[in-house]
């Protein structure tokens, strides 16, 4: 059985029109025009057990409103959703102890009191008897190293600490699957890298299956082995992130710089060129092409009549450009 | 001119909570009509002294209306203004960080006296029979009244929003305010019906400012001669007020806001 | 049970969380101590003034006022939660606990402990004590105790449906804690009194819509008052349960709303 199976997601909202005219504010107090506004349109995909998956798109894409259907929160308005095999909709409790949940915003655990406190109230509210907390956080602590900050109080943490408890406390039921929302905002380099680690030895060495929404592609260039983007309540693509770059081409960004000033022809404009013009300097030109469609001699010819070439570099997109051009 | 641009702000910004504030006058009914039933069943069985019965029912009646003029927000806002900082930049202000608060109050007392006084008077003239008094005079020391509670009320919650800044969190001091107010006020009970020394605090206290005074000025059961006590805590509070903000000043620079 | 021993936890855990803050704890106490001491005084001196209302005389409606007092914090110490409901609805709490796994209700009640201690001693006191005085003067015999008991606890219920109903009602309106003022505050006030006070719509309003009347009034007619039957100690008990059975249904289909539309 798949981990996470949708078939035509569909989530729309009503959303109150503020109303406009002389009298809105009274008019407010009667009636409030609302319209229809689709969050979800209709999404099919399915998440294997042991998949690292990736789920990006820009801000309001639609990321949370999935997630929050994932676990029985919303609705769909059409559509199912299954994470192994039970509806989240109808048997909400049943699926919440197959899935942990970390929202990088806002945390699960016990604001004032020590961590520990957490765990045991966890515990209880997930009816695991002491052998099985036991064991599980020490298999976590393995991974999370929980120790070094067990007894103090979670205020008191920093945020790469909150967020490895968080982990733990999403782990603790050993559930099968894991989703986090942005889990590595807000930290720094450092802790970022250790983050990933942990997310990756809890996918390898536990098996556990991960869908990681994110703003931070190095997040998903290092962990994830397929990506799904979504824009506009749709779903752009969903493969690899090989595919995902042969999907977008490769835009390349050539650094020609010139030993006299540059001369760009009048007709520029109407050229036509295979390449754009990012940037443009006294002595130096950015040009942005495709080299999937282009080659670079192309380029070069072009750029080569604008002046005498002293010298030429090629820079790869980050990975961030890439993807915003699925967007 | 800057003050009336700060209260018509704060005034729109009320017009936004329509529905809530519906509600709240329903309430605000609700809660006379209970005081008066009481009131109401106590006269049958004794003598309301001064007031008798219609006099008690209207007393209440007029409290209520009164009500939402001394209503102000807790601690005028301050703590959250020193919490983000922004306090600073109300103390360069030219206007003086409290006139500035002040006039912001004013905005939202207004939309108060307009959007739930002036309605409660009206139903509880049909309702509760409120006498609707026509002596001008009777107005003019009424409303005299009011604006005094008001800035009174203005002025206690700038003390408090300033005091808790060094000590407990606003909402506590507030809400000892509040249950003082309560008390003493005369909100439920003339405070000439009080026991002796609940009478005796309550009269040397500035509470009767928001109930007491108004409501006899308005029923005429007292003269003119009450509003110099309201006067005297007017110019009292307003030199406290004074003295905070000095305080204000002198703190957030040594703490750099 | 088990709910129950989670539950528990959780109460202690909110009251821990607490006592970190020692200051504000005790100041809470302190304050709240205060609030309803001065809302008694209130009651205390109109009775000191006039020795009786409508025949009912100091005793009696201390008695009142004790019943419904303690009822209200006994429900307070358990479920504030859903008394102070609308910033669940505004800050997107509800999302966090609906990934708890128990029922959203359960995990509104544990998400918040109030400290009740000196309030509920307060309304005790004054209950026992009016107990007391009643029946030293022959008013009452033995029964009460049980019958007061039966009552308080029925009461407590009754308030918990109607604070389950005015949060449910939140799913719609939102804006619930003006609404509380209205079905918590003001009915609570208006039943610190005897009934027969009122206008007939208010006494209906308190019988057929918040049944704030079943809590004390009822009860006391016939135990203290005699006035009734003793239809009366078994009026309140059941209107608790058909107030709970109402007020979760509507919880219900609020929180069906609320995964459907969201916020």
């Amino acid at each position: 059985m798949k981990m996470v199976e949708a078939d035509g997601l569909e989530k729309s909202f009503l959303v109150p029109v503020p109303a406009k005219g002389r009298f809105r504010n009274l008019r407010g107090l009667f009636v409030r025009p609302a319209r229809k506004v689709q969050a979800v349109k209709s999404l099919h995909f399915s998440i294997e057990r042991g998949e690292f998956v990736g789920y990006i798109g820009p801000n309001g894409a639609g990321k949370s409103t999935t997630i929050k259907m994932l676990c029985g929160i919303l609705h769909p308005t059409r559509g199912t959703v299954r994470v192994d095999g039970l509806s989240p909709q109808k048997q909400r409790q049943q699926v919440m102890r197959k899935i942990g949940v970390v929202f990088g915003q806002r945390t699960q655990l016990w604001w004032d009191l020590p961590l520990k406190d957490s765990f045991d109230i966890l515990a209880a509210m997930y009816r695991l008897d002491r052998t099985h907390k036991r064991r599980q956080l020490d298999r976590l602590d393995e991974v999370l190293k929980l120790r070094e900050f067990w007894d103090m109080p979670v205020r008191k943490l920093s945020l790469g600490q909150r967020m490895r408890g968080d982990l733990a406390a999403a782990l603790l039921h050993d559930p099968e699957l894991l989703v986090l929302d942005e889990p590595t905002i807000g930290l720094d380099v450092v802790a970022k890298r250790q983050i990933r680690d942990h997310l990756k030895e809890l996918n390898g060495r536990f098996g556990k299956t991960v869908l990681l929404t994110t703003h931070d592609m190095d997040d998903i260039e290092q962990l994830c082995r397929r990506v799904m983007v979504i824009n506009r309540g749709e779903l752009l693509f969903d493969g690899s992130i090989d595919r995902l770059r042969e999907r977008i081409g490769l835009p390349t960004v050539i650094r020609v710089s010139y030993r006299s000033e540059v001369r760009l022809p009048d007709d520029l404009p109407a050229r036509r060129l295979p390449f754009e013009l990012i940037e443009r300097g006294p002595r130096e030109v950015a040009v942005g092409c495709n080299r999937s469609e282009t080659s670079a001699m192309d380029v070069l010819r072009v750029v080569g009549e604008w002046g005498e070439v002293d010298d030429v570099r090629m820079e790869e997109p980050a990975f961030e450009d890439v993807v915003h051009r699925v967007y | 001119m800057l003050a009336w641009v700060l209260a018509r702000g704060m005034f729109e910004s009320r017009l936004q909570y329509s529905a809530s504030h519906a509600v709240r006058t329903a309430a605000s009914v609700i809660f006379g009509l209970i005081y008066a039933s009481i009131w109401k069943g106590i006269g049958e069985q004794h003598a309301l002294g001064a007031y008798g019965q219609a006099g008690m029912t209207a007393y209440i009646a007029f409290n209520q209306v009164i009500l939402w003029i001394s209503f102000t927000r807790r601690g005028l806002g301050l703590e959250e203004r020193v919490r983000t900082g922004q306090i600073a930049l109300d103390l360069a202000r030219p206007t003086g960080l409290f006139a500035f608060a002040a006039w912001q109050e004013a905005g939202f007392i207004l939309y108060n006296a307009l959007f739930t006084s002036a309605p409660l008077y009206l139903v509880y003239a049909l309702l509760l029979g409120l006498p609707v008094q026509r002596d001008p005079l009777v107005w003019l020391w009424t409303v005299t009244a009011l604006a005094a509670s008001a800035f009174a009320s203005v002025c206690i919650a700038y003390l408090i929003g300033v005091a808790a800044l060094w000590t407990v969190e606003s909402r506590w001091l507030d809400l000892f305010n509040y249950t003082l107010n309560f008390l003493l006020s005369g909100f439920l009970i003339p405070i000439e019906w009080m026991p002796g020394p609940l009478r005796t605090v309550a009269e040397w206290s500035p509470y009767p400012l928001f109930q007491s005074i108004p409501a006899q000025l308005y029923l005429g059961k007292a003269g003119p001669e009450r509003l110099l006590q309201s006067l005297f805590w007017c110019v009292l509070l307003a030199l406290l007020a004074a003295a905070a903000t000095r305080i204000v000043k002198r703190k957030v620079e040594v703490q750099g806001g | 049970m088990n709910g129950l021993r989670i539950a528990c936890m959780l109460y202690a855990a909110n009251v821990r969380a607490r006592m970190q803050y020692r200051f504000n704890f005790l100041l809470f106490t302190l304050f709240a101590s205060v609030v309803t001491v001065a809302e008694f005084m209130t009651l205390a001196v109109v009775l000191h003034l006039f020795g009786s209302i409508q025949g009912w005389s100091i005793w009696e409606i201390g008695y009142l006022y004790g019943v419904l007092m303690t009822a209200k914090y006994v429900y307070r110490a358990f479920a504030s939660g859903v008394n102070n409901f609308e910033p669940y609805l505004v800050n997107g709490l509800l999302d966090q606990l609906l990934l708890r796994p128990m029922p959203l209700l359960m995990a509104v009640i544990t998400s918040r402990t109030r400290m009740v201690g000196g309030e509920l001693l307060q309304s005790l006191a004054v209950l026992i004590l009016c107990i007391v005085r009643l029946w030293r003067d022959g008013r009452v015999d033995g029964w009460i105790v049980p019958e007061t008991a039966l009552a308080v606890l029925s009461g407590a219920v009754i308030m918990f449906s109607v604070g389950v109903a005015t949060a449910a009602a939140g799913f719609w309106i939102t804006r619930v804690d003006d609404l509380s003022v209205f079905t918590d505050n003001a009915a609570t006030t208006a039943c610190q009194y005897p009934l027969s006070l009122y206008p007939d719509w208010l006494r209906t309003f308190l019988f057929a819509v918040v049944p704030y009347g079943f809590i004390n009034y009822v009860p006391a007619m016939y135990a203290v008052r005699g006035a009734w039957g003793i239809w009366a100690i078994g009026v309140t008990p059941a209107v608790a349960a058909a107030a709970l059975a109402a007020s979760l249904a509507l919880w219900r289909r609020g929180v069906a709303k609320y995964q459907s539309a969201g916020t």
